[in-house]
């Protein structure tokens, strides 16, 4: 079989170009019998880590490079950069560092143009000779192919400029250039031609310079050539046929002995004897060889790396001051431990700290304690997420609050014996801060330690479908209608589902009727899950050792920090340290809420909280310690219980309120519950109806076996958590719990295997009788994959107590946070209607009292209201702000004028919305917003004149247009102005126009529902605030759609049927009524059953024309 | 290289061998003889404007129109350079005529 190595292979992950996988392309190359494969992206090293894998797993040896544009003066052209293998690393860090020298912001750079087609990353052609060699020769090899700026002088029949050109590269690079001959066949003479690529032979041939053939993939068979022209159109953001596309379906992996025929025909064209394309195909495969990474030498392949010791001020043993560190922690966590308690603290935090020790991870723990002390210093909120809160050492070290031994986790869970790179350990901080935790990050570890962690888009079904539209010129309108009804599928399943989702009837009647939706159908569905465009967002950070930027290249983030070309999967196999830090809004919400408490009600913010006096957790300066509130507050599970839970972490959905309506938590392991039973998994399995059935004494509390009972009664003896399932698994089996953690893995994968294993091991443990085995097994196969880290669920609990616990107490405060911050799934405008429920007063945009941010104001004595903020005013600038916020207060709208020089657009909103009413008031009349708005109309049509006499002649003016007879606007104008310069009414709601129609059609308001009785059919309206599909016990899609209607949020449930009937109006429509029945969710839960549903407005119109009708013949009748 | 305007006319007829590669042709009334090695190419086509689905695994002949660039002399000498679409039948398309 013929051999041959392609060296020029782009991936999905050269952004808008590459249409296939890495993943596939190595098992291309792998079918066909090759010993090796290549990857070389553009820009970098995206795919390159899955590549290695893929290798590695099929047995093949990886080579990288990457494609890089060189631009000189104005000239632009490509070159090929491979790294060359087995140097210990040194080929691999060249190339890096040169990625990131493209990447870097120069001096003089280009504004950058629309569209991935234009590529931001460029070097000079001094650079390569800088990164690539060392003192042994060159580290990685420069293929210069058709698009090199020698290849373009070959092109252009050039041979002085070309042979030029060409010995400058060999000179600053010796040993390290070869000229890449690429044949697509495209019409002679032009680039990519067979003559391009004899010419440029002959150009080897006459300078000694070895040539190598490739054929610059970018897919992997023809048929991918129509998905390359899509991601053309929408690198260039254009329509297919409106730019220059590829010449033609030439660029896929073709086989060797296609490549062999290739070079004897292009040595053929030259004029050359057939020992010259031998020669090529040799040179070919030789520099294949040399360009073969060893994983372990050249990237210390999972091996775990970690900053230094003295970058943390640690002299001496880790182990030990890892030890010391947590010592110091149990005094704090547990103080007053003694006796048997002291003892089994102390037993754990041995266990841990020898697992630790032996997987020589000690440095690890040390960093993350060292960057989360950080953190909390800067005052800012830090809470550890997931498996870690199960680890005693985290606790201790401050890294997470939840106590592990109060929730009986497992360390085993976090950290078993299976692991062999670094574990995972992530942390929610308050999002508006997090860039100043990052830059922290960066300034006490060092910049070339430290980079931010990336994440990739992927396409889904409904930007899939949008590209189709903009790549077959479709017009927007039908490109919306069409994107707008795909809810959640696979791209790649578009044709599939077309008939079968009832919200895509009318987009399945395009498919017959207009043959380019057909069209659509089918380029929609190639594009499914490919990397969208490599928008880099940043969700944590790297920490390395100081040799980190030689192992990742890095690239500008947006954000001030560089940020790694590597994703989070790819962070495992390089051993790197992952910080998750993510920025949460929840918990920049509760901070600030925090402090409003403080600041609005100083020393007596326990009295105002309903705390007594001398509550430990509350200053006397008014400021709670929020991780200090204890978890058995009843007032806020009877809060909780209401289900008003807008607003509340983690359980304000629909579907949560649905389940929290039925579990009626009382204690905290019931929040821990209720979040790790909304899955898919879970409610299939159906758990939750033995959970709550038993919590509610309908059911006996069962336990699979006696044995469990001591650590099921967290569940009332349902098994629900993979801590639950290890224990039982190292009961029965007599095995520890981290060989029970591996099982717990293995069962996903391989059940029947597991089986085998269990019912072995169980019967030489001889703990249980055959019948009892059986009955586990059941119960541990059933468990499959539903079961919940309940570590996990214990951290994400404590958000969602603590946002209860503020509501509860300190609604007016946490609500205000809300608006700030915006944190959860709902729209401001609907978290206004709850302060409107709960009764709070909503304190208008005021020119003089608004800041520029939401606060909390006292009304009265006894009540406190949230004045909304300046900066949402739409259009309004940074500038603008500053300047209205330092010159408050204004005695008068010219001064505000004056002083603040506010735009025209910007005074007539404030004036609009009676922000400027304060300002005004002081006439003796009570000024009217009709006049005050065509006050400032007038005021601000005025040309500009000198200071002096300005105030004195428009206050004259102004008295008279304040007094007179201006009408104010309608209750209709006035809403339709606060929704369009606030995007909230204050004041109305949004189907305040529509209540004669609603009030006629007898439509039940939100807070009367509960008073109807169950299952009596009933009509309700609203604006969709939250649509949502979650995993319920049939496994059949149910939509939820939640309503507001200005006195509250009705939910309503989708079956089959109703989505059958409601069809196009169940994604799209925004103002709707629906027609359904009433369904008791548990004691103060109400769900509305719909049957079906109507456009309002729709609806609207066709009763306003009935009644007018109706009326006109009473008229003539 | 320039395209004849006055000579311009659509159609050639090729006769060509088993492997399809033009051996000689008559175009324009005249007829050629196909000298030198024809040169096969690919050029595209716009598929979007004339197929109406393009399903993922089926559609790798809808974007490419296979060529054959030939250099053939008439009788009286006249060498000119052909750009013909390779057709099954005797009747190729010429898109391109160079001297």
């Amino acid at each position: 079989m013929a051999s041959f190595t392609h060296l020029h292979v782009t991936s999905a992950f050269s952004a808008h170009h590459g249409t296939t996988r890495p993943e596939a392309l190595v098992d291309a190359a792998h079918a066909a019998g090759q010993h090796s494969a290549a990857i070389t992206d553009r820009d970098g090293l995206y795919g390159a880590v899955r590549h290695i894998r893929a290798c590695l797993a099929a047995g093949l040896k990886p080579i990288v490079g990457a494609g890089l544009q060189v631009r000189e003066g104005s000239e632009q052209s490509e070159i090929t950069v491979l790294a060359h293998g087995s140097t210990g690393g040194a080929g691999w860090a060249g190339l890096t560092r040169l990625i990131s020298s493209a990447h870097a912001p120069k001096r003089g750079a280009r504004r950058k143009a629309h569209g991935s087609v234009h590529r931001p990353a460029w070097i000079s052609r001094s650079r390569p000779a800088v990164f690539l060699q060392d003192e042994q020769g060159p580290t990685a090899t420069v293929m210069l192919g058709p698009e090199s700026d020698v290849g373009q002088a070959v092109l252009a029949e050039d041979p002085g400029r070309a042979v030029g050109l060409l010995e400058d590269w060999r000179q600053r690079l010796p040993g390290g250039v070869v000229l890449e001959l690429v044949v697509h066949h495209t019409r002679p003479g032009s680039p990519f031609s067979l003559q391009h690529a004899a010419a440029m032979l002959t150009l080897a041939e006459h300078s000694g310079t070895p040539a190598v053939l490739t054929n610059a993939v970018r897919y992997l068979e023809p048929d991918d050539a129509v998905t390359a022209d899509v991601l053309d159109s929408a690198a260039h953001l254009l329509p297919l046929g409106s730019f220059p596309a590829q010449p033609n379906a030439q660029a896929w992996l073709k086989p060797a002995e296609e490549m062999h025929r290739i070079a004897y025909r292009v040595a053929d064209q030259a004029d050359l004897p057939a020992a010259s394309a031998a020669a090529m195909l040799e040179h070919t495969e030789q520099l294949a060889e040399r360009c073969q990474l060893d994983p372990e030498a050249d990237l210390q392949w999972r091996r775990p790396k970690v900053p230094e010791l003295e970058v943390l001020g640690i002299t001496g043993d880790p182990a030990a001051a890892l030890r010391e560190q947590c010592q110091a922690g149990l005094s704090l966590r547990y103080p007053g431990a003694s006796g048997d308690r002291l003892s089994e603290i102390w037993d754990r935090l041995q266990q841990e700290l020898q697992i630790i020790d032996h997987f020589g991870y000690n440095t690890y723990f040390l960093t993350v304690a060292d960057v989360v002390e950080m953190i909390r210093s800067s005052g800012v909120r830090v809470q550890a997420r997931g498996s870690g809160a199960g680890s005693l050492v985290n606790h201790l070290l401050g890294i997470s609050t939840v106590d592990p031994l109060e929730h009986d986790l497992l360390f085993e869970r976090f950290l078993g014996r299976a692991r062999t790179t670094l574990p995972d350990i992530d942390v929610d901080i308050e999002s508006a801060r997090r860039h100043e935790i990052y830059q922290a990050i960066f300034e006490r570890y060092g910049h070339h330690r430290v980079t931010l962690l990336s994440m990739q888009n992927r396409y889904r079904a409904r930007g899939a479908a949008r590209d189709a539209g903009l790549a077959l010129g479709l017009r927007e309108e039908r490109i919306d209608q069409i994107a707008e009804s795909l809810w959640r599928f696979d791209a790649a399943e578009f044709r599939k589902v077309l008939h079968s989702k009832p919200e895509l009837r009318e987009v399945a009647e395009l498919v017959d009727t207009e043959p380019q939706v057909d069209l659509l159908v089918d380029l929609t569905e190639r594009l499914d899950r490919l990397p969208r465009h490599i928008s880099m967002h940043s969700c944590g950070v790297i920490l390395g050792d100081s040799e980190l930027l030689s192992l990742t290249p890095t690239q500008p983030s947006g954000m001030g920090l560089p940020m790694s070309q590597f994703d989070k999967d790819d962070i495992d196999d390089l051993g790197l340290l992952k910080l998750d830090v993510l920025g949460v809004r929840m918990q920049s919400a509760l901070a600030y809420a925090v402090r409003e408490v403080a600041r609005v009600n100083g020393p007596h913010a326990a009295q105002e909280g309903g705390l007594p006096e001398d509550t430990p957790y509350v200053s006397p300066e008014g400021r709670i310690d929020l991780d200090a509130v204890p978890t058995d507050d009843e007032a806020t599970y009877a809060a909780i219980r209401t289900t008003h839970t807008l607003g509340m972490f983690q359980i304000e959905s629909p579907g949560q309120r649905e389940l929290i309506g039925k579990l009626q938590p009382t204690e905290y392991s019931d929040l821990i519950a209720d979040i790790s039973l909304f899955r898919p998994g879970p409610m299939k399995a159906n758990m939750v109806g033995p959970f709550t059935e038993r919590k509610h004494g309908f059911q006996r509390v069962d336990y699979l076996h006696p044995r469990f009972a001591p650590f099921l009664q967290d569940s009332y003896g349902v098994v629900v958590y993979h801590e639950h399932v290890l224990r039982i698994l190292s009961d029965c089996m007599d095995v520890d719990l981290a060989y029970a953690d591996e099982l717990r893995r293995r069962l996903q994968r391989d059940p029947e295997e597991v089986e085998a294993e269990f019912r072995r091991r169980t019967a030489a443990a001889g703990r249980f009788t055959a019948e009892e085995t059986e009955t586990i097994w059941e119960a541990m196969k059933g468990f499959g994959s539903f079961g919940f880290c309940k570590a996990h669920g214990a951290a994400f609990a404590l958000p969602t107590y603590q946002s209860a616990w503020l509501k509860t107490h300190y609604p007016v405060e946490f609500l205000c946070a809300l608006f700030e911050h915006d944190p959860g799934m709902y729209p401001r405008r609907l978290l206004m209607a709850e302060a409107r429920r709960i009764g709070i007063p909503l304190l208008p945009v005021d020119a003089n009292a608004s800041g520029r941010e939401y606060r909390v104001e006292r009304v009265s004595a006894e009540e406190k209201g949230i004045r909304l903020a300046l900066r949402d005013v739409r259009g309004i600038t940074e500038a603008e702000l500053d300047r209205i916020v330092a010159g408050q207060p204004y005695s008068s709208i010219s001064e505000l004028r004056r002083r603040a020089e506010p735009s025209r657009p910007l005074l007539m909103r404030l004036a609009s919305i009676g922000a400027l009413d304060s300002l005004a008031a002081g006439q003796e009349q009570r000024a009217s917003r009709g006049g005050l708005i065509a006050y400032v109309r007038q005021l601000t049509a005025r040309p500009r004149r000198p200071q002096a006499t300005d105030d004195q002649q428009q206050s004259l003016f102004g008295e008279d247009l304040l007094i007179s007879q201006t009408p104010d606007p309608s209750p209709e104008e006035q809403l339709e102005a606060e929704l369009e310069v606030l995007s909230s009414e204050v004041d109305g709601h949004i189907l305040d126009p529509y209540r004669p129609m609603l009030e006629e059609l007898g439509v039940v308001a939100a807070e009367d529902l509960l008073s109807l009785r169950n299952s009596s059919e009933v009509l309700v309206a609203g604006a969709r605030v939250a649509t949502q599909t979650p995993p319920m016990r049939s496994g059949d899609r149910t939509v939820f759609i939640s309503l507001d209607d200005g006195t509250g949020c009705v939910d309503t449930i989708f079956f089959d049927d109703a989505q059958q009937q409601a069809g196009p109006l169940l994604f799209g429509t925004r103002l709707m009524i629906i027609r359904g029945r009433t369904r008791r969710t548990g004691a103060r839960g109400m769900t509305i059953q719909a049957d079906e549903a109507w456009d309002l407005r729709q609806m609207w119109n066709e009763w306003r024309r009935a009644r007018h009708s109706t009326s006109s013949s009473l008229e003539r009748g | 290289m320039s395209a004849d305007p006055a000579a311009q006319e659509e159609m050639a007829t090729v006769w060509a061998d088993e492997a399809g590669i033009p051996l000689r042709l008559v175009w324009s009334g005249r007829r050629f003889t196909v000298t030198g090695r024809p040169i096969q190419w690919f050029d595209r086509r716009p598929w979007w404007t004339t197929t109406g689905r393009a399903p993922a695994g089926q559609s790798a002949d809808v974007l490419e129109q296979p060529m054959w660039q030939v250099r053939a002399q008439a009788p009286d000498g006249q060498i000119l350079i052909f750009d013909l679409i390779a057709s099954s039948g005797m009747q190729w398309p010429v898109t391109g005529i160079y001297d």
